[in-house]
């Protein structure tokens, strides 16, 4: 991938850089560390590794109630409290006697969605202040810049510990407060998409056809720019995840006897002689931030339409889920 | 252009972002559950409609919003970050006490996951394809994916309680050990400065295990971007050049693929400050150390706003700043950033 700073090859520098016409150097770096992510593994191996991970983990997330061996919180033996992993605790039992086991599986079903909905609240929110900015430009696009300039000075965590503190520790005041830390990043991203598609030549073909600029948005420019949206928010999905349970670590997220991971391990800090009560949790998020990585990684390859030939389609949602779940791609490289 | 011009124009450039930090802080401030003032005053004066109303004119909050920013604004110029609930001390005083106990921390973080990093990915990309190669791969993929606050207790559980290698979780020091006198505010530095032996070996053992699980998300980055730009490097015709022209391979390394390497990898490490600040939330956390991570998290849970606000102030500033250092370093080290666009 081309890491060389004064000539980012165009094939790849679309889908790596999140801002490659902001000022700074460091901006322009962080495209890097992207494009680094990518060339350090093989992808496909580890796409559907992450892939049937992620699966796995969706179908525990929503069927664990039906078939967990003991119920997540109710369940509880205070007489077999703190027991090491045997044949009827998998996973050992807490410090009430619960089963970690059936806990850390319910933990998904919290854990998931709470993902899920952060990032399609960041994603959309932030792509259509983006696609606004990078469109209308001016005064308008300078003020959304520098909004998302202050809100990205603060790292996730610490701005959504201030936020979660004013509101009261619950999983919605999480949801909100990473998804406001959260937009800006995608903001950006989809307002350098629009600012570099728009000056292809289709565009402009569009634009002197007659299309209305909603039409050309939603057919020239939208379906280019999407790609790298999706496969940022995959990743981010892993992102959400490692945030919630660390505010939950700290006893400002998703608090106990709620089965969510963070808080299981926090749970589990003053008894560190009981490992089974910190390693099974810690598991189950870092097998879930490792699966969204490989699958966002994956994905970068998969749906860049400038791997995929001349005649890009742009990604029709039928073609991006091909392309998804069966893995055709790079059929023939765009000259430079 | 020159460094100094590139260097002026960029920290300008900060100004704004500063200003829009201090807008955040103080709507977050106005969104405070509960009436700061019912706080001030506890049940009995807040019932009391003329106190009220006089500690109203008294702190300004009277005054429009824009005026009452401007106040905001005039005592943070003058050091003033409120009182703390908790610590009942001013939250400015308590930064300042808690915050190289954080700098320290982060500071041994970069340190051993830049030189280990380093390393690792230089091997990796000398090696490209054989087995270090993979190991690193598989060591950076870990580090991106792993909860630092999980780390950090697994690490407690193999070094301390399995190994005994380590002390516990327990601060910078134990407690038999008298704190070194304050020169800096890092015990491992002031240790040295006043010759205090005992103090300085007590207080590196306790660092070594915060600063590595701090820094094993940075030693990850690290490798993995030291290995991407030096694979780009030993491909770049200037190193053909300097093979042809018959230099021996040290001096390659170390004038051609060297320095050419490491400036995007300085770069990504500067862009990571925010994350190191926030993973040194949680890992302060773990191990009871006593900086600003764990004040933050302290106060949330004593609902004490005005420290929290102090901290996310701090943080966002600290933010901004450096990626204004980091963006000048880059541009002198870097001649096209400066001379280009």
């Amino acid at each position: 991938m081309g890491v060389t700073m004064q000539s980012p090859d165009p094939k790849t520098i679309r889908l790596m850089t999140v801002d490659q016409n902001s000022s700074t150097p460091a901006s322009r770096a962080r495209g890097l560390l992207v494009a680094a992510r990518t060339s350090a593994r093989s992808l496909d191996f580890g796409y559907y590794i992450g892939l049937l991970i992620i699966v796995a983990w969706a179908v525990i997330a929503t069927t664990a109630y039906l078939w967990v061996p003991f119920h997540p919180t109710e369940y509880q033996d205070v007489a077999n409290r703190l027991a090491a992993p045997s044949a009827t605790n998998i996973f050992g039992t807490d410090e009430l006697g619960r089963d970690v086991f059936s806990r850390v599986m319910a933990g998904a079903q919290l854990s998931l969605p709470i993902a899920l909905l952060t990032v399609a609240i960041a994603g959309v929110v932030g792509s259509v202040i983006g696609a606004i900015s990078g469109f209308v430009g001016g005064m308008v696009d300078e003020l959304i810049m520098r909004v998302c300039d202050v809100i990205l000075s603060f790292p996730a965590i610490v701005l959504a510990l201030a936020i979660v503190a004013a509101l009261g520790p619950n999983w919605f005041n999480v949801v909100a407060s990473i998804s406001l830390v959260m937009w800006p990043e995608y903001c950006r991203l989809m307002r350098s998409q629009v600012l570099s598609i728009r000056t292809n030549l289709h565009v402009t073909a569009a634009i002197s056809v007659g299309c209305s600029p909603t039409r050309v948005f939603s057919k020239h420019v939208l379906p280019y720019g999407l790609p790298a949206i999706m496969v940022k928010a995959t990743v981010d999905l892993g992102m959400v995840i490692l945030i919630t349970a660390g505010l939950s670590f700290i006893g400002v997220g998703v608090t106990p006897p709620t089965p969510e991971w963070g808080a299981m391990v926090s749970a589990a800090q003053t008894r560190i002689d009981s490992w089974w009560l910190v390693v099974f949790p810690g598991l189950a998020i870092l097998s879930t931030v490792l699966a969204f990585n490989f699958v966002g990684d994956g994905l970068r390859d998969k749906l860049d339409p400038q791997l995929r030939g001349g005649n890009a389609k742009g990604a029709s949602a039928k073609s991006m889920l091909q392309r998804i779940f069966l893995g055709q791609r790079k059929t023939k490289e765009t000259p430079a | 252009m020159g460094i100094l011009i590139f260097a002026l124009r960029r920290f300008l450039l900060a100004i704004p972002t500063l200003l829009g930090l201090l807008i955040v802080t103080f709507i977050l401030a106005n969104f405070m559950p509960g009436d700061p003032l019912a706080r001030l005053l506890g049940d009995v004066g807040g019932s009391n409609p003329e106190t009220v109303a006089a500690y109203r004119a008294q702190w300004g909050l009277d005054r429009p919003l824009w005026e009452q920013f401007f106040i905001y604004v005039g005592n943070l110029l003058q050091g003033d970050l409120g009182q703390s609930t908790f610590t009942r001390r001013g939250v400015m005083e308590d930064l300042l006490s808690f915050l190289p106990a954080t700098v320290e921390l982060g500071v041994a973080a970069i340190l051993f996951a830049g030189i280990i990093g380093l390393a690792l990915g230089s091997l990796a990309a000398l090696f490209h394809n054989k087995w270090p190669d993979f190991l690193v791969r598989a060591i950076a993929l870990l580090a991106s994916g792993v909860p630092v606050f999980w780390l950090g207790l697994i690490a407690l559980q193999v070094f301390y309680l399995q190994l005994g290698w380590s002390p516990g979780p327990e601060g910078r020091l134990s407690s038999r050990v008298n704190p070194p006198p304050r020169i800096t505010g890092a015990y491992t530095v002031d240790s040295i400065l006043s010759a205090d032996s005992v103090a300085f070996w007590d207080s590196l053992a306790h660092i070594v295990l915060p600063a590595a699980v701090l820094g094993a998300f940075f030693l990850g980055l690290v490798s993995r971007m030291m290995r991407a730009s030096m694979l780009d490097v030993l491909k770049a015709p200037y190193l053909m050049t300097a093979r042809s022209k018959g230099l021996n391979t040290r001096t390659i390394a170390q004038f051609h693929v060297l320095p050419n390497a490491l400036i995007p990898t300085i770069t990504v490490v500067g862009l990571a400050i925010g994350g190191l600040l926030a993973g040194a939330v949680l890992t302060e956390t773990v191990f009871s150390w006593p900086g600003i991570g764990r004040y933050a998290v302290d106060a949330a849970k004593a609902l004490d706003y005005q420290a929290i606000l102090g901290v996310t102030l701090l943080i966002g500033f600290v933010y901004v700043i450096t990626n204004a250092i980091i963006d000048v370093v880059y541009a002198a080290l870097d001649p096209r950033i400066r001379l280009g666009s």
